[in-house]
């Protein structure tokens, strides 16, 4: 039992370590690209003819698209466009959904009903859908996908930040801050939201690597980011008809994307671990 | 200092979508009084109603009706704007001592809080003079409250209620949650803090050992209202109501002396508020029960120095 | 005295994230059979690691070692098969909280003849009729009402009453309590502990109780044990304890009570419950001794036998 035990903590701590530092080396990458790729030229879209379907060689680590265009080096600025979506889609649903969640669970009522009423609208939507509307009406490209995307994922953060927030808002210290005649506004700000993110932080992080998912989904279907931007799941898109004879065209792209992925979500365990402990930090 | 009249708290409870709400009727038609410096003592069992009653002196429930006077004031009208500076000399202490506290605030914050809200001069000397005042020292300024016992952040509860130097203190089972070494510490702390200050205190408990300790007077509640009040000593020496008896009798005492030869042992349990007993509450469970008791709800009646007692046999007894 | 449970250098340490929490520092304790033994303590005294050491439920990171006894047999070396065969029938349990020990979503009767056929291969009609039997035992009028009903129809009280039943329907010959009457009212908690005993009475089998109330032990115990910080510091017959308290903490203890007949100044006892991750040195109530010598600090004492069947485990009285 007690060989076990450990390798499992060790294992544990060892995987998050990887999956952080993978997350910073892909950042990293996506911000330098133009310096890491070796052919940033081809990969922003000029097209080399003369090198068209080539397997993976020396000059060629991930070999060449149908156009002769470097996929190393697509593969690496893709990872502007997944991290740009990533992280907007995000922040866009954080920055609607907490404030949202907050005076929907501290201020109960009219107000809750309103707004659980405005997500139960906004998650009946399947983003896909939402996506296909948005491109439909005001045309598709990376800002639509984003928008799309973080129409339909704030009410998640809402009901988790609101299921807090009631459980939050009962406790003693909340109560006795208001006998001691401190605002509503900064009871919220001060008591009740500190108290009540750690689950949508959880949630938030692994949530990136979802909404990469998802956005690479939607440009895969051509409801995102257009050709010739360089695009994890617009690359699976194009590579796949080359798939049987041409394999490296796809699966790079899709390597990338399952990295990122699976990073995001190991992140997202290690970081609801290390919240919790923290909070329960006695012994027995 | 606080003076009670008639206080009811009803709480609306929907049994059904098109019926009408019928009422808990948590506290119902409680009067008391606290003087200066002086403990009065709310013990019930659960049900009681003795935890409303503290939350709604102090307005944190609307009282249904009834009257709470503070310093010959009526709080129970004043619109919220007036209370607030009415509110400051009203805290309260609460049972669990973690979740008092912030947990993402330090010992220091968390005290220095209703003093920075308040525009107080020399916040950090006060708040060392707070912690000191409490027993904790300097060190215990910078911790949280995961880091400290359960002893030590009831005490930073204190020293924070405190901080606006208030004159009426709730303490909901402030010592219940702790261990026997601790409480004692906590409770002697309470003591001389009242002797000090000159705070009233309205103490909520369900432990009649340490009501004892503590309290002046004291009141018995049971389901919503006050059978029994008055001096404690004598409450504890010659308890006249059936529920005061039993209460006393089911107390387990720390010396073996005291087998098992019970008097008035406890027949059945505490009835549901939402659904009470006709009459006099306590009639289902009452071994003197007779007709009268059954149909008609006894009056609050002083049968003594300061002592009234809500029971037909008591009361047609001494009479 | 025939001996139903012998608890012998009881070690028990829990691998934390933050260390190794060392919570059983040689636990000896004894239980006789038929009697009411009393565990008392504070919080992180290791009174209910004690109990869930002995039917050996005790989580993934424990580490156990030492010697527990029972009805002659030790119970550490047995298989998890053979725990499941004593757990419920020859062991059982009441415990704290009446709230959570049963399933919302089983009625109650379900809930009962699940235990009873785990161990016994008898036929519904059977396990209903002992059932109602047990019931009515734990003074639960009406038991067809019980059987059928769903825990959140029943009152607290009750709860515990159905909780005591379970744990006789199979005679068993220990019942471990875990602060049986923590959760209830005063007036239901007497009811309750009147009961136990009572049921003891008829029934003859040995009670380990633990509780941190000094006043339940006084009025429902035969012989207490005293825990401190991993350690059993005292054990006495009731009667002992109170009129002749040797351990100093257990002296502590009982001047710390509040008084019901009467005020009197407590004394409260200084320092705090010490870390388990770094327990004092030797005696690991020396930090907080009034009476403290430079031995406390470096040997671990030992129980000894002072008087007859009175125990303490303290360098003023040997220990050695």
């Amino acid at each position: 039992m007690k060989v076990i035990d450990g390798v499992r903590l060790v294992m544990r701590k060892k995987i998050s370590a990887v999956a952080f530092w993978t997350i910073i080396l892909l950042v990293l990458m996506a911000i330098f690209a133009p310096l890491i790729a070796p052919y940033p030229q081809e990969a922003t879209g000029t097209p080399n003819l003369k090198a068209r379907l080539l397997p993976p060689s020396w000059e060629h680590p991930f070999g060449t698209d149908h156009l002769g265009r470097d996929v190393l080096s697509r593969v690496i600025y893709g990872a502007r466009t997944s991290f740009v979506v990533g992280f907007s889609v995000v922040a866009i649903a954080l920055l609607i959904g907490l404030p949202l969640g907050l005076i929907s669970g501290y201020l109960g009522g009219k107000f809750d009903m309103i707004i659980m009423r405005l997500t139960d609208v906004f998650l009946a939507f399947p983003p896909l859908l939402l996506a296909l509307l948005i491109s439909s009406s005001i045309g598709s490209g990376m800002f639509n996908a984003i928008l799309a995307l973080a129409i339909s994922w704030w009410p998640w953060y809402t009901r988790l930040v609101r299921g807090m927030a009631i459980s939050v808002k009962q406790r003693p210290y909340v109560e006795a801050a208001s006998c001691m005649g401190i605002s509503q506004v900064k009871i919220v700000l001060r008591h009740v939201l500190p108290n009540s993110i750690s689950p949508m932080i959880v949630q938030a992080t692994m949530d990136v690597g979802s909404a990469i998912l998802e956005a690479a989904a939607l440009s895969f279907l051509g409801l995102g980011v257009q050709a010739p931007t360089p695009d994890w799941g617009l690359m699976i898109s194009e590579g796949k008809n080359y798939f049987l004879n041409y394999w490296w065209y796809p699966v790079f792209p899709g390597i990338a994307l399952l990295v990122v992925v699976v990073s995001f979500n190991i992140l997202g365990d290690a970081v609801r671990e290390f919240i919790d402990p923290r909070l329960r930090r006695r012994v027995i | 200092m606080i003076e009670v009249r008639e206080l009811k708290k009803y709480f609306p409870v929907k049994i059904g979508v098109f019926k009408r709400p019928i009422y808990l009727k948590a506290v119902d038609g409680v009067s008391f009084s606290v003087d200066r410096a002086k403990t009065l003592a709310l013990v019930g069992e659960s049900g009681s109603g003795k935890t409303t009653v503290g939350r709604t002196v102090i307005r944190l429930y609307e009282p249904t009706s009834g009257e709470i006077l503070f310093k010959g004031e009526n709080i129970s009208t004043m619109s919220r704007e007036e209370f607030k500076s009415v509110r400051t000399k009203m805290q309260m202490i609460y049972q669990n001592p973690y979740s008092s506290l912030n947990p993402r605030l330090t010992v220091f914050k968390s005290v220095a809080e209703p003093l920075v809200e308040h525009s107080c001069a020399g916040v950090r000397s006060r708040v060392y003079e707070l912690l000191d005042a409490v027993g904790l020292s300097v060190e215990h300024a910078n911790k949280y409250p995961d880091e400290l016992s359960g002893g030590q952040c009831q005490r930073v509860a204190i020293a924070r209620a405190l901080a606006l130097q208030p004159e009426f203190l709730v303490l909901d089972e402030p010592t219940s949650a702790l261990d026997v070494s601790v409480q004692a510490q906590v409770l002697n702390l309470l003591i001389d803090v009242q002797k000090e200050k000159e705070i009233s205190y309205l103490f909520i408990s369900h432990d009649l050992s340490v009501v004892r300790y503590l309290s002046d007077r004291v009141a018995i509640m049971y389901l919503g209202k006050i059978v029994e009040i008055g001096f404690t000593d004598d409450i504890f020496d010659d308890p006249l109501h059936p529920y005061t008896k039993m209460l006393l009798d089911s107390i387990p005492v720390p010396s073996p002396g005291r087998k098992r030869g019970r008097l008035h042992i406890p027949l059945g349990e505490v009835a549901s508020p939402l659904n009470p007993p006709t009459g006099c509450k306590f009639h289902p469970r009452c071994p003197f029960r007779e007709k009268q008791c059954v149909e008609e709800e006894p009056d609050l009646i002083e049968v003594g120095r300061g002592r009234l007692v809500r029971c037909h046999f008591v009361t047609q007894r001494e009479v | 005295m025939n001996v139903k449970l012998s608890i012998r250098d009881l070690f028990v340490d829990f691998a934390t994230p933050l260390g190794v929490a060392k919570v059983l520092n040689g636990v000896n304790l004894d239980v006789y059979q038929g009697e009411v033994f009393g565990v008392v303590g504070e919080t992180g005294c290791g009174k209910s690691v004690t109990s869930m050491s002995i039917l050996r439920v005790l989580p993934q990171n424990a580490y156990v070692r030492g010697s527990i006894v029972f009805e002659g047999e030790e119970l550490l070396e047995k298989t998890e098969e053979e725990m499941r065969e004593i757990r419920g029938s020859k062991i059982s349990m009441v415990f704290q909280d009446p709230m959570t020990s049963l399933n919302p979503l089983f009625k109650i009767g379900e809930q009962m003849i699940d235990v009873v056929r785990a161990h016994r291969s008898v036929g519904k009609r059977e396990a209903l009729d002992m059932i109602s039997s047990l019931l009515a035992d734990v003074r639960l009028s009406d038991p067809s009402r019980i059987v059928s009903s769903y825990p959140h129809e029943l009152s607290g009280g009750m709860k515990q009453r159905v909780m005591i039943a379970m744990a006789l329907s199979l005679k068993p010959s220990l019942i471990i309590a875990d602060e049986p009457t923590t959760a209830l009212d005063v007036t239901v908690q007497r009811q309750v502990l009147d009961l136990i005993l009572e049921l003891q009475e008829k029934y003859g089998f040995s009670v380990l109780l633990i509780t941190h109330d000094l006043g339940v032990v006084a009025e429902t115990c035969d012989r207490v044990g005293i825990m401190y910080a991993g350690d059993v510091v005292e054990i006495a017959p009731i009667e002992k304890l109170f009129s002749n308290p040797l351990h100093p903490y257990t002296r502590a203890l009982l001047s710390v009570i509040p008084d019901i007949s009467g005020k009197k100044r407590l004394t409260p006892l200084g320092g705090s419950v010490p870390s388990l991750l770094h327990p004092p040195t030797g005696c690991r109530f020396h930090p907080r001794c009034r009476f403290l010598k430079d031995v406390c600090r470096q040997d671990k004492p030992i129980l000894l036998e002072v008087e007859d069947e009175h125990f303490v485990s303290c360098h003023l009285y040997g220990g050695r």
